[in-house]
């Protein structure tokens, strides 16, 4: 017996119909909202920052940024399941290009303390912005609750990174 | 009666309820969103009163929020957050948490994306200073991985 559609399936499915029948023109069914796929690229953004600050050699405080990326990583994979799709598979061993991203693999290359920092605080901005632009993709009240709490958590890890980079937070917004 | 004036009858029902609108609608953006300024001027205030460096710098901020939510069109003249007696800065910080409430609220609630977005902003600002408050006040500068106090 075939599974039941999901609902992003059954959406999928709906709008490749629309469009082979010619009802919504393709290009709008390729900007349709897709929270899954928001969903699941947030989740393994955060399993990456996770596993990037537990080798990052950033000390006390790098195990305690991993931590909760590992924790935002949780509360995101179960509004995942919630949308009825799996949790991704988190990186193992020493990821590549392919598998980690450009600000990812940057801190864990960093040469030197102060390069680290640097290259932490450019990663923190990045998955902030990882979570601001899929604000656009979700419509589900809890979901973006916890993505926005994420995206807020991650500006308090910048200004913790700012400030053991010697920087002043106070002189930049987040 | 026939089974069509039943169904005619029922259809009618459900547009009187429609039009009464759903008790879980939330109300408008304007709405939505004027706790978040009530809550950045008592904030502006409260930094106003604290003065110093980081008073100054921070009540600058929270009226620079104040500006972007009027814009937004948030409504004026909300309930502001009660503020509990203590120093300056530990008002401020109970200020930024009942701050932080109003802007995860709005977020999930807001129908504009622009205004979603502001939320989410004013959120991961608040947040930030947070961390500076707790820092200064001898706290640890992460209570948790949810700013707002949430569990996962």
């Amino acid at each position: 017996m075939p599974e039941p559609l999901s609902r992003r399936e059954a959406l999928a499915a709906g709008i490749a119909g629309a469009v082979a029948l010619g009802l919504v023109p393709a290009a709008t069914a390729a900007a349709e909202p897709d929270p899954g796929a928001a969903l699941t690229a947030l989740v393994r953004a955060e399993q990456d920052a996770a596993f990037v600050y537990l080798g990052a050699g950033l000390g006390a405080l790098g195990g305690r940024l991993a931590g909760q990326e590992q924790e935002h990583a949780k509360a995101l994979a179960t509004q995942l399941e919630a949308l009825g799709l799996p949790e991704p598979e988190p990186v193992r061993g020493y990821p590549s290009p392919s598998t980690l991203g450009e600000e990812a693999l940057a801190v864990l290359e960093a040469d030197g303390d102060a390069a680290r920092w640097e290259a932490a605080i450019a990663f923190e901005r990045a998955l902030m912005g990882g979570c601001a632009d899929r604000l656009s993709q979700l419509d589900e009240p809890d979901i973006l609750r916890t993505v926005a709490t994420v995206m807020a958590s991650h500006a308090q890890h910048l200004a913790l990174l700012e400030r053991a980079a010697g920087r002043d937070p106070l002189s930049s917004a987040a | 009666m026939t089974r069509r004036g039943l169904l005619a009858v029922g259809a009618g029902a459900g547009l009187v309820v429609a039009g009464c609108g759903a008790p879980e609608d939330p109300p408008p953006d304007a709405e939505l969103l004027a706790p978040s300024l009530a809550a950045a001027l008592a904030l502006a205030g409260a930094y106003e009163r604290a003065g110093g460096p980081i008073g100054r710098t921070l009540a600058a901020r929270e009226r620079e929020h104040a500006d972007r939510l009027r814009a937004a069109g948030a409504r004026a003249g909300a309930k502001a957050p009660a503020e509990p007696d203590g120093a300056p800065l530990e008002v401020a910080l109970a200020l930024e948490q009942a701050a932080l409430r109003a802007h995860v609220r709005a977020v999930g609630l807001v129908r504009a994306l622009p205004a979603r977005t502001l939320a989410a902003e004013l959120l991961a600002d608040d947040a930030r200073h947070v961390t500076v408050l707790r820092e200064r006040l001898g706290l640890a500068g992460l209570a948790g991985a949810f700013p707002d106090g949430r569990h996962a």
